[in-house]
């Protein structure tokens, strides 16, 4: 429940035309190691390393290649996984099967970077919809674009059982490009009722034939804490202080390692 | 065990200089030092002696003094800045009480005859790092909006400060916004910004004197670490009525006042409104024009001489602000205060005030989106004060008392029609604070002036309710506690020493020593102050927070009083500080203290002052060097980062200008140096979208933050009956685009490059304001 977006989010409003560019000296910082990593119930574990640039540099992420990148179970063998791509680490060997601890190991760069993660429970994803609305007008919080197309609110329900702590993450793609905002719940608030949430983002702006993807996961606990540590959650200027999210990776300050349920629902616009 | 010896050792120290040793006869004259016109009683008024230089004495907050000489024959005389004196002879050879009425004379500011007056006040007391404001030049100063702000005033000097625009908080020497104890008429004010800091809670009509101390309060005072507001209200004309007040483009305000009695009891009401959500009605876009945003205060006071010695005493104050976007999310939020209280004349030395202080501060978020639910917070304080001011003899006055305060905090019950969310009532936490304190100020010759004092607080945390001890963030252990069980208890002295060597009635040299205890905390996971913010009491999990500063200064004054100037550095320890982990959740969460972080502080700084107080052109400039900074476990790898708050350098510059008898013109200049922000050192990506990697903690500046505001008063009549004025005037005058905030968003002409945005507020706002008195 994030009370204080709505703060700031009136200011803007309220002053919606006082906004420009200005120019910041940052200073450049030594390029990070980045990991997303994921192992799921379905689909190829996938390993993806990346690194960080200069704020001013264009956004073209270096990838890191020739990497060994190992999963391994409580269980079974360990797996080596291929580059099928520049920098990214896959493998169709590790399915992961729900209640199993996945141990990752990286090698880059005289680095080595580990982690691990469990597969919770899968819960149930009831529901997607996919409604246009009026409301916050054609301008958008981005300062005035011209998106051609309807907004629309996205929303995902589900039933939280009421016997565990469920931590939950969302992700949304539009024509399979994936938004990157960032949607992550516990059950704090609402444990044992069923959940109605509404997936905020400002710039989704669609035509007749585009395709809603909402990917529902089921995370564990550190992986719920690093996204919930992210301070920009994409809605606007952020009211505090800005940090490196909790990251569940030793050896690494950027970047997690998932290992969750995954269930998808789509919805085409007509 | 030690802490008990020395504690001893200090009491004896303050009570062994407070015994009397003269064997001559004396007698003590006292009284109540009052404005003839209005009846109302003046602090701070000088009462001296011809014949024996060093008898000096000086009315208290209630307006009292008390001088002891001995018998003999002598010349009186009492004065006050913006009055005439007071002189007359008097035979002393028993104690006599002496009621003196002052006739006010605005001819006093300007003219020549002002040099009897001019008073170095400055150099001979001990208090340092406290500025006192005198309400006729805070009405001059040009202001946001057009209305007198004391809170904004108090900014434009050293050492207090505020971060940025349009977030409220008050920063002194390096503390935090919820460091300061905010006093109006002896209750605590727990929010006193209106608006997110646009306007403060005070209404400046109503009030009769202002005392800031940065650090250096005397032992009266306590439960704050960094500061203490202490705001006294008149208590209304008792002897006729009057009606005034101001009508403005965003707000407007009215008090009555008058006699209960004539002579003998006054009532005193002030409101205050603002209207700037009409501004947002006349917008066509329904974003826009279906939100409300104002607030209200209103200020009651009623008073009541029962004889010589006994008086009574009623204050109270509400306020609320409200702000509803849209119909589907409101926050309303204020401050109740309420206080009784009864001064009583015990004989010509003794004098005693005894307060029953009732306050509220509470908050209330209502969403009615597609779901609907509202979430209240609130935190009630009742309050117990007792204090004597025994004036031994012109040497030594003794202030000793108590003070006991019984919180009662609700963190948070969220109450919901839905079905789909779990209504709750977070546990309320109780607590009871308690101080006795003894304070002596001790003037052993006419060089030197200490104000030697302790306080010892405690404060005890109690049941009934669960209470946790936490291992990495998550619950280890559940303790149970029944009703009025003691959870924790914490005892801590407060010393405080201050010392003041007058070198010639000009100049002095000032030192001081003062720790705070403060034992309950603000969290916040905002940079900017918002009422949202939860306040928590200290427990077996958080340590009160305890604050050390040591001070010196140089005081001048040059052109007999025309001029003051002051230098002043300190150095500012703090223990306990506390900070949240990202991301945490502090609405609503039963677990709230697993969230929190702590660590220390330290400030320092050097603070230059010059004031010109006399004369058609008055005003000050004021230059401020300081540093503050933080060491947090799991903040910036434990290492030392700037405070949000840090501003190296803040110069301010006012100008009040009497042109003639109908106008006067007035501008402020303030220029600082960007507060402390994160920005990001770098960039990377998660699940496609850009992320930003940040290096270290409060490492950049925002940008430098300077404006200019003017203002004009012309005073379109002015008699015995009625008095009004036009206020013109312009905050910001050459529109310096002053960031409210800072963020990065993607180009939308080029999706490879991310922007630095600015977000700024106010730029070039001019306002008119109508006041009137009847």
């Amino acid at each position: 429940m994030k009370i204080n977006i709505y703060i700031p989010i009136l200011i803007l409003l309220l002053f919606s035309a006082c906004r420009e560019n200005i120019q910041l000296d940052l200073n450049s910082s030594n390029p990070q190691i980045v990991v997303e990593g994921s192992v799921s119930v379905d689909g190829p574990a996938r390993i993806s390393i990346t690194k960080s640039i200069n704020f001013n540099d264009d956004n073209s992420f270096p990838t890191v290649s020739n990497a060994t990148v190992i999963l391994s179970d409580n269980i079974g063998k360990p797996d080596t996984l291929n580059e099928s791509q520049p920098g990214i680490y896959t493998s169709l060997k590790t399915v992961g099967m729900v209640g199993r601890t996945y141990s990752l190991t990286i090698k880059a760069n005289d680095k080595t970077i580990t982690s691990s993660g469990t597969i919770p429970n899968p819960v149930k994803f009831d529901s997607l919809k996919v409604k246009a609305q009026g409301g916050f007008g054609g301008g958008g919080f981005g300062g005035g674009s011209t998106q051609t197309g309807t907004l629309y609110t996205v929303r995902v329900k589900f039933n939280d059982p009421e016997n565990e702590t469920n931590y939950y993450r969302f992700i949304e793609y539009i024509n399979s490009k994936p938004t990157g905002n960032i949607y992550v719940y516990d059950d704090r608030l609402n444990n044992g009722k069923t959940n109605d949430k509404t997936l905020l983002n400002f710039t989704r702006y669609l035509l007749k034939g585009d395709t809603v993807t909402v990917e529902m996961q089921c995370i564990d606990k550190a992986v719920y804490e690093y996204f919930n540590s992210f301070g920009n959650l994409g809605m606007g200027p952020s009211s505090s202080t800005p940090a490196n999210p909790y990251t569940n990776l030793n050896g690494a300050v950027l970047g997690f390692f998932s290992a969750h349920t995954v269930e998808r629902k789509q919805v085409v616009i007509k | 065990m030690t802490k008990k010896y020395l504690l001893q050792l200090f009491l004896l120290v303050i009570l062994f200089f407070s015994v009397d040793l003269s064997a001559q006869k004396k007698f003590s004259i006292s009284g109540m030092i009052s404005d003839t016109l209005t009846g109302e009683t003046m602090i701070g008024a000088n009462i001296s002696i011809k014949e024996m230089p060093g008898a000096l004495a000086s009315t208290n907050h209630y307006g009292y003094y008390s001088l002891t000489l001995p018998k003999g024959k002598y010349t009186l005389t009492v004065g006050y800045v913006g009055y005439k004196n007071s002189v007359q002879k008097i035979e002393l050879s028993e104690n006599k009480m002496i009621n003196i009425k002052l006739e006010p004379d605005s001819k006093v500011l300007t003219g020549v005859e002002v040099y009897a007056q001019r008073k170095n006040h400055n150099i001979t007391s001990t208090e340092m790092g406290m500025e006192k404001m005198e309400i006729k030049e805070i009405a001059k100063i040009p202001v946001l909006f057009g209305e007198a702000d004391i809170m904004k005033t108090l900014k434009l000097t050293p050492g207090i400060k505020s971060v940025g625009e349009g977030s409220g908080g008050m920063f002194v020497r390096g503390g935090t916004n919820s460091q300061n104890l905010i006093l109006l008429d002896e209750a605590n004010v727990y929010n006193a910004d209106h608006l997110l800091g646009f306007f403060s809670t005070f209404n400046s009509d109503a009030i009769k004197d202002i005392e800031m101390y940065k650090g250096t309060s005397p032992a009266e005072y306590g439960g704050r670490i960094s500061s203490v507001l202490d705001v006294k209200m008149n208590e209304g004309n008792n002897q006729t009525y009057h009606v005034g007040g101001g009508i403005g483009l965003i707000s407007s305000r009215l008090n009555l006042e008058g006699p209960i009695v004539k002579g003998k009891g006054s009532f005193l009401i002030t409101a205050r409104r603002t209207y700037a959500d009409l501004f947002l009605k006349l917008s066509k876009d329904t974003i826009i024009n279906n939100n409300q945003l104002y607030f209200y205060d209103l200020n009651a006071k009623a008073n009541y001489t029962i004889n010589d010695k006994n008086r009574i005493f009623f204050s109270g104050y509400l306020g609320r602000d409200v702000l509803k976007f849209q119909k589907r999310f409101g926050i309303d939020w204020g401050n109740i205060t309420g206080t009784l209280r009864w001064n009583h004349i015990w004989n010509e030395k003794l004098f005693s005030n005894t307060a029953l202080i009732y306050s509220d501060y509470d908050y209330k978020v209502a969403i009615s989106a597609k779901t609907s639910f509202s979430l209240t917070s609130v935190i009630k304080d009742l309050n117990f004060k007792h204090d004597f001011q025994y004036y031994i003899n012109s040497e030594n006055t003794l202030t000793f008392g108590l003070n006991s305060i019984y919180h009662t905090i609700t963190p948070g019950q969220l109450e919901t029609a839905d079905t789909l969310i779990t209504p709750f009532h977070l546990q309320k936490k109780l607590g009871l604070e308690n101080a006795v304190f003894v304070s002596h100020v001790w003037k052993p010759n006419s060089k030197l002036n200490i104000n030697i004092g302790v306080r010892l607080s405690s404060f005890s945390l109690l049941g009934p309710g669960d209470f946790y001890s936490y291992a990495n963030g998550v619950v280890k252990d559940t303790t149970h506690y029944d009703v009025g069980k003691v959870v924790k208890t914490y005892i801590e002295p407060e010393p405080r020493v201050n010392v003041a060597y007058v070198f010639d009635e000009s100049s002095s040299i000032k030192a001081g020593y003062d720790r705070f205890t403060q034992y309950l905390h603000m969290v916040s996971n905002s940079t900017s102050s918002t009422p949202t913010d939860i306040w928590i009491p200290s427990s077996n999990i958080v340590r009160p927070e305890i604050g050390d500063q040591i001070s010196l200064g140089y005081y001048r004054n040059l052109k007999n009083n025309e001029y003051q100037f002051s230098a002043e550095a300190y150095y500012k320890w703090m223990q306990n500080q506390l900070d949240l982990k990202n991301g945490a959740q502090i609405q609503a969460n039963e677990h709230i203290e697993g969230e929190l972080l702590f660590g220390q502080g330290r400030a320092y700084g050097l603070e230059l002052l010059l004031k010109k107080k006399y004369g058609k052109l008055t005003g000050w400039v004021g230059y401020t060097y300081s540093k503050t900074e933080r060491k947090i476990d799991g903040i910036n790898d434990g290492n030392w980062y700037p405070a949000r708050q840090d501003i190296t350098h803040d110069i301010s510059v006012v100008g009040i200008y009497e042109i003639n008898k109908k106008w006067t013109v007035s501008g402020t200049w303030v220029f600082n140096t960007g507060n402390a922000v994160t920005f990001p050192s770098g960039k990377y990506t998660i699940g496609g979208k850009t992320q930003f990697y940040y290096t270290e903690r409060n490492g950049y500046r925002m940008p430098d933050y300077h404006r200019l505001d003017l203002g004009a008063t012309y005073t379109m009549k002015k008699t015995k009956k009625f008095e009004s004025s036009l206020n013109f005037s312009v905050y910001n005058a050459y529109g310096h685009k002053n960031p409210y905030s800072i963020d990065f968003e993607t180009d939308e002409n080029d999706p490879t490059k991310i922007n630095a945005v600015m977000t700024y507020l106010f730029t070039f706002v001019p306002s008119i304001t109508y006041n009137f008195k009847f």
